[in-house]
């Protein structure tokens, strides 16, 4: 639903990444510093129980009178069938459990990450040859081909865990070259291959960085499959030659013996889970922490389910005697805040704007200037931890921040509706555009299937595409950009909405086609009494198509009124300085005029005015404090003390 | 094709032709048919279209990430059509690239620095040198020296695109394929962009070969313009006369379909617009005939079988179409600007916008189809 990532980011934008390196990140986390102690422990014993506890691993039995003893003090984990200490079967067992995971990973990493780069990155017939092997071997069952391996190899564990690292290569093959393939799509990776770098450079430096936390998560899941296969093995005493102890062969022994003693197969058991839990949590972590020092911002995390929109300072009159105004949508005062790990972060303030029925208010400014926030605090769909602090949003009657979010629901599609900028991820590939249609009259009115079919091609016609039964039935992709985006909006007529609100429904359409949708808006207002609030960064799209306007910089509305007035007269430099840039208004042959800096993202705002530190007409007092929005005559208003010199007369 | 090795010209492409397969035994969809366009030192080339004109199909192949079907790249004198990727690695210095997507084009698991500094990896070139000139390249596109060890995130999308386009200057490039450069950026960034770019062809004489669907901008910053439809040249030539007196019906309905930020036109619902709207279902592209036949308000029967010889209009434009002599004529969408006064967006005497150019855009008429 949210579709200009702009606008989210903003908020998080500039945090800092958090300090540290990788190993003081990962252990911060008590569940990832305990993954790690166990998995070091785990190495440590592999390592070293076998050297000093050398006699374990051929001793055939122990003392035979005290067999099967549960935990004591002098065998803390007891003994098993023979009468062996369990502690050092299992501390010395840990080695060849290890070892064997570890040669099925140097196996399967070694023909798995650079088949699946290189075919990644090379395609075509590289690709489809190594893709054809891989599918040969996923088609054999590997357990049993390890069998027959070790049939001929006895107790081989070498042997075995090679082969079963050669039957898994493809699984981590196929995961690092859809990973490789789509970076490789990417633009930075054409630009490195026309500066003429090696393809061997492009991979170790730009691709494999990239990718590298697939490749972890995916090789962790291999490596505990590893394990279950080597204890599976052992278990099945493939591996081990009798006397030597092992986890699988461990859990064998218990097995035998469950019956009577259901103790004996929990320390190994207990062994292989830890070990596979701290693998997936290590990987998941280290997958976290690897990609944190250049990824400016961690997205929020999503706040937990509100049903109300959080404190509201201000008194607002909820009693439903609303005064009756003209407008259809009136926003006032609003001011919207994220919070952050690093305290809250506003990124509306006090916005006002309103919208009269059959009117079209054009809500324009930069990216991040909190526009589609807007949008989305009027839809009740603020994403992640944003909310309104303050301010109030009526609609039809109705005060928007009051309501639940049952309401809320019943309220979205069929009084207020959305278009989005991406006509084609708005629609579901799946299924026919007749059908999402259907769907949505379905869920708004009380209609038969016949109806419904009927009302869809009534929409499919309004919004002018030619042969309405015929794109009824086709799925998205086979229409283009400017049916999708008139199929988008027939679908948010479904429920007869009073207000559409448009995000950027032209930004990604061509210039010829872009004119065509919005001479749609146009009569869907002018024939439906539908208002429209529509977002763009094009004063173009604005001047074209729009009653009104609101112009917002950095969470203000700086600048509204009439379009005629505003283009003719912009008493706001923000205003004066965009229809300046435009290069269509410029003279040509000369520099465009340009605004320097940039948009300050939000927590960096001033006190005074927001946009002080670019503005040609700046004085002392603009610093000084809160900027009121100045009413003026002609129904407009600027958020600015120097306006009438910034005016035309 | 190659038999004329030598050109006048930077960069020299000639009835270039491109597809895409689908499938195994297909011909494949022809992205580019028999497009040849040039492009002069110093000097800014735009191609303009809708998406799937063909625009960023010419843009991969002349940098080799597209293979040709046909025709030739002629740059600096030299055939690259058939070069290898070996060879390509020589050509880096002087041809780079700016692409769309500020935020997909550095990498951002690599510093600033490291993005710079690569480009010169290829001519070994000392590594504090290439720092330097990293350092350099930066404070020339605006940004501040300590921008150099920071990683992408950290910068907006304006100032990302600063960057690309000073890795794209890192190797002194004589020509810079600029695909849609400023259209992922707000207005007035774009300006900062825009002005960045015209002042370092002012400065290092470097030319742009500049990919866009804006007119507006495209009129602001190109000499030339030529615009493209379902893979074929319409009409090129000096930008002043392509955008000022068009004369391809296709290259109107372009100019008639940008609003213009003045808020005194508000057209009503025209029908000349509607009707020139894609038509539901792509229409089968007449193999022969003129491929905008199909949405075009003047076509006759005759262009949906023949396809339209190149010619020469009084302002210096060619124009593929059979009637453009009987067009009516188009009043000038601009208010407030009359036609007369409009200059080009150089002083005249400046780059050469060529009449040699304009004849060479498509220098042959383009055979039939074989398909």
């Amino acid at each position: 639903m949210v579709s200009s990532e702009d606008n989210m980011e903003s908020p998080t934008r500039h945090a800092t990444p958090v300090p540290g390196n990788l190993v003081t990140r990962l252990l911060r986390r008590p569940a990832t510093a305990i993954a790690v102690l166990w998995l070091l422990g785990a190495v440590a014993t592999g390592v070293l129980a076998p050297l000093l506890l050398p006699d374990v691993a051929t001793q055939h039995a122990g003392d035979l009178a005290s067999v099967r003893q549960g935990p004591s003090g002098e065998h803390l984990l007891g003994t098993d069938t023979l009468g062996r200490d369990v502690l050092d079967r299992l501390l010395v067992g840990s080695r060849v459990t290890l070892l064997g995971v570890v040669e099925a990973m140097i196996v399967v990493l070694a023909l798995g990450l650079p088949l699946g780069l290189a075919a990644g990155y090379f395609r075509g017939r590289f690709d489809r040859v190594v893709g054809w092997l891989a599918d040969l071997v996923f088609s054999v069952p590997a357990i049993i081909i390890v069998i027959v391996v070790l049939s001929v190899f006895r107790s081989n564990m070498l042997a075995a865990m090679c082969t079963l690292g050669l039957l898994q290569a493809p699984a981590l093959m196929r995961v690092v070259r859809t990973a490789t393939m789509s970076v490789t799509d990417q633009a930075y990776i054409q630009s490195a291959r026309v500066s003429g770098l090696s393809g061997s450079y492009i991979i170790s430096r730009h691709v494999l960085p990239r990718i590298a936390g697939a490749v972890i998560v995916q090789a962790s899941l291999l490596a505990c499959f590893a394990l279950t296969a080597q204890t599976g093995l052992a278990f099945l005493n493939l591996l081990v030659a009798a006397p030597a102890p092992s986890w699988g062969g461990m859990i064998a022994d218990g097995a035998s013996v469950i019956i009577q003693d259901p103790w004996l197969i929990w320390p190994p058991g207990i062994a292989i889970a830890l070990t596979i839990i701290s693998l997936t949590q290590l990987s998941d972590a280290l997958r976290d922490n690897i990609t944190q020092a250049w990824a400016g911002n961690r997205p929020p995390r999503r706040a937990h389910h509100r049903t109300a929109h959080g404190p509201d300072p201000r008194p607002v009159d909820r009693s439903g005697s609303i005064e009756q105004d003209a407008a259809l949508l009136s926003i006032s005062d609003l001011s919207v805040v994220f919070d952050t790990p690093g305290g809250t972060v506003q990124v509306l303030r006090d916005v006002n704007l309103s919208l009269e029925k059959g009117k079209i208010l054009g809500l324009v400014g930069e990216s991040g200037c909190g526009k589609t926030i807007t949008a989305t605090s009027i839809l009740g769909l603020l994403p992640g931890s944003g909310r309104v602090s303050a301010g109030a949003i009526r609609f039809a009657g109705h005060e928007l921040t009051a309501l639940s979010q049952r309401s809320m629901r019943r309220l979205r599609g069929r009084e207020i509706a959305f278009v989005s900028q991406h006509p084609m991820s708005s629609l579901d590939p799946s299924f026919r555009v007749g059908s999402q249609i259907r769907e949505a009259i379905r869920r708004h009115h009380d209609m038969t299937r016949r109806e419904a079919r009927h009302r869809t091609r009534a929409l499919l016609e309004a919004v002018h595409l030619p042969e309405p039964q015929a794109v009824a039935r086709s799925f998205p992709h086979e229409l283009s950009g400017g049916m999708a985006q008139r199929v988008s909006i027939a679908r948010a007529l479904a429920g007869d909405p009073a207000l559409l609100i448009a995000d950027e429904p032209t930004t990604a359409l061509d210039s010829t086609v872009q004119s065509g949708i919005l001479d749609l808006l146009r009569e869907i207002t002018a024939t439906r009494d539908t208002s429209v609030l529509l977002i763009t960064h094009d004063l173009a799209v604005v001047a074209e198509v729009c009653d009104d306007v609101a112009v917002m910089y950095a969470g203000e509305v700086v600048e509204r009124g009439p379009i005629a007035t505003i283009f003719a007269d912009p008493v706001h430099p923000y205003t004066r300085a965009l229809l300046a840039s435009n290069p269509h208004n410029a003279p040509a042959g000369k520099p465009l005029q340009v605004i320097p800096g940039s948009v300050p993202p939000p927590g960096t705002w001033p006190s005074g005015c927001h946009f002080a530190a670019r503005c040609a007409f700046v004085r002392k007092e603009c610093e000084a404090g809160v900027i009121p929005m100045i009413p003026l005559p002609g129904q407009r208003s600027a958020r600015c003390i120097r306006h009438d010199q910034v005016s035309n007369v | 094709m190659s038999s004329d090795p030598t050109s006048p010209f930077l960069l020299d492409v000639r009835n270039l032709e491109v597809r895409y397969r689908r499938g195994r035994n297909t011909s494949g969809v022809r992205a580019v048919d028999g497009v040849s366009l040039t492009v002069a030192a110093a000097q800014t080339v735009a191609l303009v279209g809708e998406s799937g004109s063909g625009k960023s199909s010419i843009a991969r192949a002349v940098l080799g990430l597209t293979p040709t079907a046909g025709g030739s790249i002629l740059f600096q004198d030299t055939d690259i059509t058939h070069f290898t990727n070996r060879q390509r690695r020589t050509l880096h210095a002087s041809m780079q690239a700016v692409f769309q997507d500020p935020y997909a084009s550095l990498n951002p698991a690599r510093t600033i620095g490291k993005s710079l500094v690569e480009t010169l990896r290829p001519q070994r070139v000392d590594s504090d040198v290439a720092r330097s000139r990293a350092t350099a390249m930066l404070e020339r596109v605006g940004l501040p020296r300590s921008a150099i060890d920071r990683y992408p995130a950290q910068f907006s999308g304006g100032q990302r695109q600063r960057i690309a386009i000073a890795r794209a200057l890192m190797t002194q490039a004589r020509l810079v394929i600029c695909d849609e450069p400023v259209s992922a950026l707000d207005l007035s960034v774009q300006a900062q962009i825009l002005n960045i770019l015209r002042d370092l062809q002012d400065t290092l004489g470097v030319s742009y070969l500049f990919i866009s669907h804006d007119l507006p901008v495209v009129r602001h910053i190109a000499h030339r313009t030529v615009v493209l439809y379902r893979g074929q040249v319409m009409e090129a030539g000096p930008t002043r006369a392509v955008h000022d007196s068009p004369a391809h019906p296709y290259t109107r309905l372009l100019l008639d379909s940008v609003p213009a930020p003045d808020g005194a036109r508000r057209r009503s619902v025209s029908a000349a617009r509607l009707s020139a709207q894609p038509s539901g279902a792509p229409a089968a592209r007449p193999s022969t005939g003129c491929p905008f036949a199909g949405r075009c308000l003047y076509a006759v029967s005759v262009c949906a079988v023949e396809r339209p010889a190149i010619e020469i209009t009084p302002d210096g434009a060619a124009v593929a179409c059979h009637r453009w002599r009987e067009l009516p004529g188009r009043t000038p969408t601009r208010v407030g600007e009359p036609l007369g006064t409009v200059t080009g967006p150089y002083p005249a005497g400046q780059p050469p916008i060529s009449a040699v150019g304009s004849h060479t855009v498509v220098d042959e008429p383009p055979s039939p189809s074989s398909s």
